[in-house]
């Protein structure tokens, strides 16, 4: 089956003074449609870096991105922001909500962006029904628990319906509760929808909440391990 | 995107203020100051008009602007004029600019003035009886405080005593002597600045306007009544000039603060344009939120400075009542025009910068 994501030795750089620092060494990653994955690594290892290639926002040095079957490399800027847009959620550790937008206008923004005008507000009830947030549609995102923001944000992301969620460090700011509670909604989607969903995660909980997980040093993957494997792997951690 | 754009206008309250007073007073500077000085012409043109003169014959080279006329021509030119088959009428008025207060003061010729539609109408008094008598209107007496029997110094060291205040709004003038006192006290005897001429019945002004051009006439100032807001307004030194300064300065001022207030906004919503970026929001999508943005500003700024402006306008003519101050529909639209274009043009800057920002370094500003 053709992964829906797939990177071809991916090379990236950020300039530091007059040097350039390599963040990414070579990365190979497919990613079949519907497949839940979890990106691991201490800080610095560039799995940020490659989830913002991923998702267009930044360009490679080298090497190929295709997503759905398009090179973004290949594209310029308009083009990457339209497949972006059109096949791309995101999912973020502050949650990234308009603070002066209520939760069902920053949901409508989000469709709005898409294009996709002629949805009914039947999709954002569904979605805001679905992630438990129905009392909170007029609530702006100050009024909200952290938990309920990631849920807004989460709703966001696919409200229009992405093919890829891809979700940076999503627990990150949330308590242990919480945290089951979006990594469920997640598996949830990934389950019943088939979202393919990329997380970055640095906790091993959250990772055990994916289908796959890859661990990331020093801008190359290390380590690929299957779910049912990572109890096993890393009981020495958790 | 309106509940964006209208989110965002109502976050730094403060800010939207300053900034949609900004255009305010743009709009309000061109539309008092282009008032003002149309007001004064209108006024003047419309003053003398309205003495139902259907041609004004002056000297060689004369202006319209009568305070900027100091040539004469003998008083024996309206015998000459009453000649033309086409006269039916004609008033001479020699002019003085008073210096006491910079008004214009009228010499007329009683009996032919009150035989023009627009003469002397008394309101209380009487007409010029006494060499040294003067009429005023009633815009005039009221700003200067006087009432018939008061003195006034108007001409020189010589006292004119009030005989009469008449209804304002007649000829550009506001106070009149007779033709005869002003001629001795200037040194002029049988000299006048001009000739009111009202054509015969059944006489069209441009056949007495062709026939005084193209015959003996020919080099003399004359000017059709209906003519005389433009002729004014052309020959008035600086018009254009102080409109253009003025419109100039509105717009700048317009511009530079609608620029400062979106880049300032901008620079403090780095992190949202990331988030609307990290959506999928397009550069046109982003630059058009915030134009869209600024137009809302720049459509308040202008709602608020036509109302200021009328306001001024009231204030104006309460405290200063001989003044007048024309708002006409096209200037209200090249105001409202203005402030438009330069908050657009303000806001298109900081719009382009947010859309290039880069969208990761933009999510991880604080």
């Amino acid at each position: 089956m053709t992964p829906i994501i797939r990177t071809v030795d991916l090379r990236m750089a950020y300039r530091v003074g007059s040097a350039d620092v390599p963040v990414l060494r070579g990365v190979n990653l497919d990613v079949p449609g519907g497949e839940f994955l979890a990106i691991m690594g201490p800080s610095g290892c560039g799995k940020s870096t490659l989830l913002h290639l991923l998702g267009g926002l930044l360009q490679p040095l080298s090497g190929n991105i295709f997503i759905d079957g398009t090179d973004l490399t290949k594209l310029n800027d308009s083009g990457r922001t339209e497949v972006r847009r059109k096949k791309i959620g995101y999912v973020f550790q502050k949650f990234n909500l308009l603070p002066t937008l209520n939760v069902r206008d920053n949901l409508n923004l989000a469709k709005k962006i898409h294009g996709n005008g002629s949805y009914s507000p039947e999709r954002t009830n569904e979605i805001l029904d679905m992630l438990g947030l129905s009392e909170k549609t007029n609530h702006h995102p100050s009024e909200l628990s952290v938990g309920e923001q990631q849920r807004v944000s989460i709703a966001r992301a696919i409200i229009n319906k992405p093919r890829i969620l891809l979700a940076d460090e999503p627990t990150g700011s949330l308590d242990s509760g919480n945290s089951r509670m979006v990594l469920k909604m997640l598996q949830d989607l990934n389950a019943t929808l088939g979202q393919t969903i990329v997380m970055i995660t640095h906790d091993y909980d959250a990772a055990s909440a994916a289908a796959r997980m890859i661990e990331m040093r020093d801008g190359r993957i290390v380590l690929r391990v299957e779910a049912a494997a990572l109890d096993s792997k890393y009981e020495g951690f958790l | 995107m309106s509940n964006l754009i209208i989110a965002n206008i109502t976050r730094r309250p403060t800010r939207t203020l300053v900034s949609i007073l900004a255009v305010a007073l743009g709009v309000v500077l061109v539309l008092t100051a282009v008032g003002v000085s149309h007001g004064l012409l209108n006024d003047a043109a419309d003053r003398t008009k309205s003495m139902g003169a259907d041609i004004i014959f002056q000297p060689t080279g004369a202006s319209l602007l009568f305070a900027l006329n100091t040539g004469t021509m003998p008083l024996k030119i309206v015998n000459e004029l009453m000649k033309e088959p086409e006269v039916g009428l004609a008033s001479p008025a020699m002019l003085y600019f008073s210096t006491k207060d910079f008004g214009l003061v009228f010499g007329i010729d009683q009996k032919t003035f009150n035989q023009f539609p627009g003469r002397l109408q008394i309101i209380s008094g009487t007409d010029l009886v006494e060499k040294y008598d003067a009429v005023v209107d009633d815009t005039f007496a009221k700003v200067h405080k006087l009432k018939v029997g008061d003195l006034m110094d108007i001409l020189g060291d010589q006292k004119f005593r009030v005989s009469g205040i008449c209804r304002s709004g007649i000829a550009i003038v506001r106070v009149f002597v007779k033709l005869s006192t002003m001629q001795e006290v200037k040194g002029a005897p049988n000299q006048i600045s001009m000739v009111f001429l009202k054509c015969k019945p059944g006489t069209a002004t441009a056949q007495l306007f062709q026939t005084l051009r193209s015959g003996r006439f020919a080099g003399y100032t004359i000017t059709k009544s209906e003519d005389i807001f433009s002729m004014m307004s052309a020959n008035l030194p600086g018009l254009e000039e102080f409109t253009l300064t003025v419109v100039t300065t509105s717009a700048l001022v317009s511009f530079l603060v609608v620029l400062l207030a979106m880049y300032t906004t901008i620079l403090e919503r780095t992190r949202e344009i990331g988030i609307l970026k990290s959506l999928g929001a397009s550069r046109l999508f982003i630059v058009n939120a915030i134009l869209k943005e600024s137009l809302v500003i720049c459509v308040l700024g202008i709602l608020v400075g036509i109302s200021l402006s009328f306001l001024a306008r009231k204030l104006i003519t309460m405290n200063f009542p001989t003044m007048q101050v024309d708002i006409s529909t096209d200037w209200l639209l090249k105001a409202g025009l203005l402030g438009l274009v330069s908050g657009t043009l303000g806001a298109l800057y900081p719009a382009c910068k947010a859309a290039r920002q880069d969208p990761v370094q933009a999510l991880m500003y604080e």
